[in-house]
């Protein structure tokens, strides 16, 4: 998926320092659950500005989301005829509320907004330096293995399209063999699934081999974090709308 | 005169199974600036061969000595003297970036972030991946893969590079292109050791050959020397030499 990864630029997201768009990407989210339209519209001008840097086209975000605008659909058409209040449409039989179309609206509108953010930050960020993030986020945290779950995570953002391919040739490789002509749903869903797991499990023991060829241990060199100087800014920034999302 | 040997294999045995499989009683030395091409049919022991010189696998029986220390004591300067590429590079590439992939070696080895960017910069201008630097390693061609994955091991400047089978799978530029790495890496001061099916591609840059044949080693000579003795252990002459000509380098 195109959308979801790094594209290298110079914008003010992709200068910012890691820790504070993590910082951000929370505060953001928070205040996006709990406001009303107010901090919301402001909120929404933020991310705006911030996707028109990142130069994404309104239509490959619409095509590359679809699926998620449905989802996005069905919450707003369940709300609007769930949620009682003063009917304003009616179809056979159902009626959607005023009450419900403005609560449909207003969810839609924040799933919509965390959507983007995930968008906005996956784009400017480097998967390497989420690790970063992650390794230095867990530090502080006694018992946990910090650098063992920071290359947990980027080993599962780099090996995740390789399983979903292998998936593919593996689907590929039976239908070529007539394999959609099977009714049995037990074996339908085991025969792709043997020699998929079979083939992740050979990959993932040479992984381990090809890791410890690189002489991978715990001891690492640490990541490095770049700042822009404007962290300060966009998280005092962050917090005021944080806390208008509470006020108004 | 011949200096000391950087790696010095004597009667190694691996048995994986207490079967007698695996490699037995190979005995060779590799000296600085060699470019060894080892051919054998699948599972002559090629590959556990090389494990054994990365230090993955640990002699059953025998010893393999890195710089005069055997793997057994010092298993980490084994792999930072030796530097190993697997035939499959989608496996062995783990950055999220081809620079990130780079980075992985040297941040394993706990260098100081400067020196880290220094080695990524060499190795993405030795294996020409400059232009590659930030791109997905997913995306890149059979032949970018195999050469990031020789990047990966070249930054973390081994003498001696090892490389299992690396023309499987690839194109014919693919396969031009990494000829002239592998030849600009040895021309640079590394030594090769490199493992093929198809000798014809490398033969000219090979200064010696091993071959191996159910587990032991059954030829260890020049590669001119060889040439008329490679179809008994099921490694194809190639076609110049059958018709009495002489073998033509693939890159130039």
């Amino acid at each position: 998926m195109t959308l979801f990864t790094y594209v290298p630029s110079t914008s003010l997201a992709h200068g910012l320092d890691v820790r504070c768009k993590l910082c951000c990407l929370s505060l953001m989210s928070i205040a996006t659950l709990q406001g009303g339209p107010v901090p919301l519209s402001l909120i929404t001008a933020m991310v705006a500005g911030l996707l028109i840097a990142t130069a994404i086209r309104p239509l490959t975000l619409f095509r590359e989301l679809k699926l998620f605008f449905l989802l996005v659909a069905m919450v707003f058409i369940s709300r609007s005829v769930t949620t009682g209040g003063e009917p304003i449409i009616n179809l056979w039989g159902i009626s959607a509320t005023k009450q419900g179309i403005v609560a449909g609206a207003l969810l839609s509108w924040k799933f919509v907004l965390v959507m983007l953010m995930g968008i906005v930050f996956t784009k400017t960020t480097k998967p390497s330096h989420v690790k970063g993030a992650v390794q230095w986020f867990l530090r502080p945290i006694p018992f946990v293995p910090e650098t063992r779950v920071a290359v947990m995570i980027s080993l599962f953002l780099r090996f995740m399209p390789l399983i979903l391919t292998q998936a593919s040739e593996v689907s590929q490789a039976q239908q070529a063999r007539c394999f959609h002509l099977e009714k049995n749903p037990v074996k339908r869903l085991l025969r792709p699934t043997v020699p998929l797991l079979k083939k992740t499990f050979q990959s993932a023991d040479q992984l381990a081999l090809a890791m410890e060829a690189r002489s991978y241990s715990d001891k690492r060199t640490d990541p490095v974090f770049i700042r822009s100087g404007q962290e300060p800014l966009i998280l005092a920034l962050c917090f005021l709308v944080l806390g208008l999302s509470f006020i108004v | 005169m011949r200096t000391l040997p950087l790696i010095e294999v004597n009667q190694l045995c691996h048995d994986y199974d207490g079967t007698g499989g695996g490699i037995q009683q190979i005995s060779f030395r590799i000296f600085k600036g060699e470019f060894i091409l080892v051919a054998g049919k699948n599972g002559s022991g090629k590959s556990t061969l090389f494990r054994h010189l990365n230090a993955l696998l640990m002699p059953t029986t025998g010893d393999l000595l890195v710089h005069g220390r055997s793997i057994r004591k010092d298993p980490l300067a084994a792999r930072k003297a030796v530097g190993l590429v697997f035939q499959d590079a989608d496996t062995q590439i783990v950055g999220e970036t081809v620079a990130d992939d780079i980075a992985f070696g040297p941040e394993n080895l706990g260098l100081a972030r400067n020196k880290i960017q220094e080695r990524v910069d060499l190795a993405l201008d030795a294996l020409g991946l400059s232009q590659l630097r930030e791109r997905n390693p997913s995306s890149l061609s059979g032949g970018e893969k195999r050469r990031l994955a020789i990047a990966g091991v070249v930054a973390m400047d081994p003498e001696v590079i090892v490389l299992d089978e690396p023309f499987s799978n690839l194109d014919h530029p693919g396969t031009l292109d990494l000829i002239a790495c592998i030849e600009k890496l040895h021309r640079t001061g590394h030594t090769i050791v490199l493992s093929t099916h198809d000798i014809e591609k490398v033969i000219t840059l090979a200064t010696r050959m091993i071959i191996l044949d159910r587990g032991r080693l059954v030829a260890d000579d020049l590669p001119q020397a060889l040439l008329k003795h490679l179809e008994p252990f099921g490694v194809r002459e190639p076609c110049a030499s059958r018709l009495g000509m002489a073998v033509q380098p693939w890159a130039s």
